[in-house]
């Protein structure tokens, strides 16, 4: 009985480390089974993820209990067969760098392509096709040549009497708060707080070393969202801000929460008219400006979507946007 | 002419030798080997994502690009989790094995 015990350990042993061929091809088999049904369940038939993942790692399991039974106790071998020869790893390592290459030049492909329609589009001020570019890269997530983008989106926010020029601009403001990922900071230590649509004041306990404080945020947000507060608790000087300008009742707190992060979840409307925003940075949410009062203190957008007014103010934020990842305007 | 005499091996090299012949030569071969596959694996994904990316970009479907996207999910979960556990268990054996 313990023979046959060692000897199975042995064939396992044998099998995750010497019999390459065969584990392998199991390894292959498994990927291709299991991505298969995974690819089904998603892609066919619209099944969560977690569906598909739990599918996908029932499968993998049951393949490498039978193939490691089949290769260890139904079927041993023992002989692994040659080693790989220098010309196979050669020409797999070749076959990499190769698929890798092409994928890189596919990606920068793309980008030289929509540099060139942005050239073109600019020089016969072609505002719809711009707009165009801008969107299109906003979707396929291309980086587009910095310098041109700049130029360009001077270029149309001294062109805005034109209402085809103004709507190439905001493009330009959506593709630059795009850019803002990268750059925004985003969570480390946070509160995450889910705030239904039709909702939009949070009152909330400010818990640091000091008195604890109620902090009101009281910003129009229209649709789902959610809120991620830094558990970094400085003096109310120096802490976010997202509420209305005329609100008071923040006024008497020593205390609040250094940094906000508001997601609206590619749902939200934030409204900035009329609003004091500090020290937050607003993610995937549409944004709505009339050209009211605002004041905005260190505010990142990322990947929001923009609907400005064509106005003195409108183009000032649109402007501030386009210069600096962190915003600081203030407009009466 | 004759022929050159062949220097013997010193001991120091004989070791070296040995030591390549018999324990190291095998190792890396196999770890070359999959470490190669591993990476084709993980190139063909690279390539495969790109190439979903340009579908986008030449303005296929947006419904057969997410379908196309949901699937590269699925071939890329699997393949990490696959790759990644013959990795970690190639080297839990391998430790058993030299500590037995």
């Amino acid at each position: 009985m313990e023979q046959q015990s060692v000897g199975f350990l042995g064939h396992l042993e044998f099998f995750l480390l010497f019999d390459d061929r065969a584990r392998w091809k199991t390894i292959g088999w498994i990927i291709i089974v299991a991505g298969v049904c995974g690819s089904i369940e998603l892609a066919l038939l619209d099944a969560p993820i977690d569906d598909a993942v739990l599918l996908m790692g029932m499968v993998a399991l049951i393949m490498s209990i039978g193939s490691v039974a089949w290769h260890c106790s139904i079927r041993p071998n023992r002989n692994s067969g040659p080693l790989p020869s220098r010309r196979s790893l050669a020409l797999q390592a070749i076959g990499s760098a190769a698929a890798l290459l092409i994928g890189v030049w596919l990606f920068r492909f793309q980008a030289r392509a929509l540099d060139s329609e942005l050239v073109q589009a600019t020089n016969t001020n072609d505002y719809g096709s711009t707009a165009h570019v801008f969107q299109r890269a906003i979707a396929a997530s291309i980086h587009l040549d910095g310098t041109l983008v700049k130029k360009t989106s001077q270029r149309l926010l001294t062109a805005t009497e034109k209402p085809a020029a103004w709507d190439a601009a905001v493009a330009s403001v959506d593709y630059s708060s795009f850019l803002n990922a990268s750059k925004a900071p985003t969570e480390r230590k946070a509160t995450y707080i889910l705030i239904p649509a039709g909702v939009s004041r949070l009152d909330w306990t400010a818990k640091g070393p000091g008195p604890e404080t109620q902090w009101a945020f009281n910003v129009h947000v229209i649709g789902n969202h959610y809120l991620l507060l830094s558990t970094d608790i400085v003096t109310s000087d120096r802490a976010a801000r997202f509420e209305m300008i005329d609100s008071a009742e923040n006024a008497a707190q020593t205390s609040g929460n250094e940094a906000l992060i508001v997601d609206g979840m590619n749902q939200a409307t934030v409204l900035l008219d009329d609003t004091w925003i500090k020290n937050t940075v607003i993610r995937n949410a549409t944004i709505g400006y009339d050209g009211g009062r605002v004041d905005l203190d260190n505010v990142y957008f990322v990947k929001c979507e923009f609907r400005l007014s064509q106005n003195q103010n409108g183009r000032e934020l649109a402007r501030k946007i386009l210069n600096s990842p962190s915003l600081t305007f203030k407009a009466n | 002419m004759g022929r050159l005499p062949v220097r013997p091996p010193t001991e120091d090299e004989s070791f070296w030798r040995e030591v390549w012949t018999e324990d190291l030569r095998s190792f890396v071969k196999h770890f070359l080997s999959d470490f190669v596959k591993t990476l084709s694996i993980l190139a063909a994904l690279y390539l495969f994502w790109e190439v979903v990316a340009w579908l986008r970009f030449r303005g296929y479907p947006d419904d057969l690009c997410q379908k196309l996207e949901k699937t590269h999910f699925a071939f890329m979960w699997i393949a990490l989790v696959v790759t990644g556990v013959n990795f970690v268990l190639r080297q839990v054996v391998g430790i058993w094995n030299n500590n037995r």
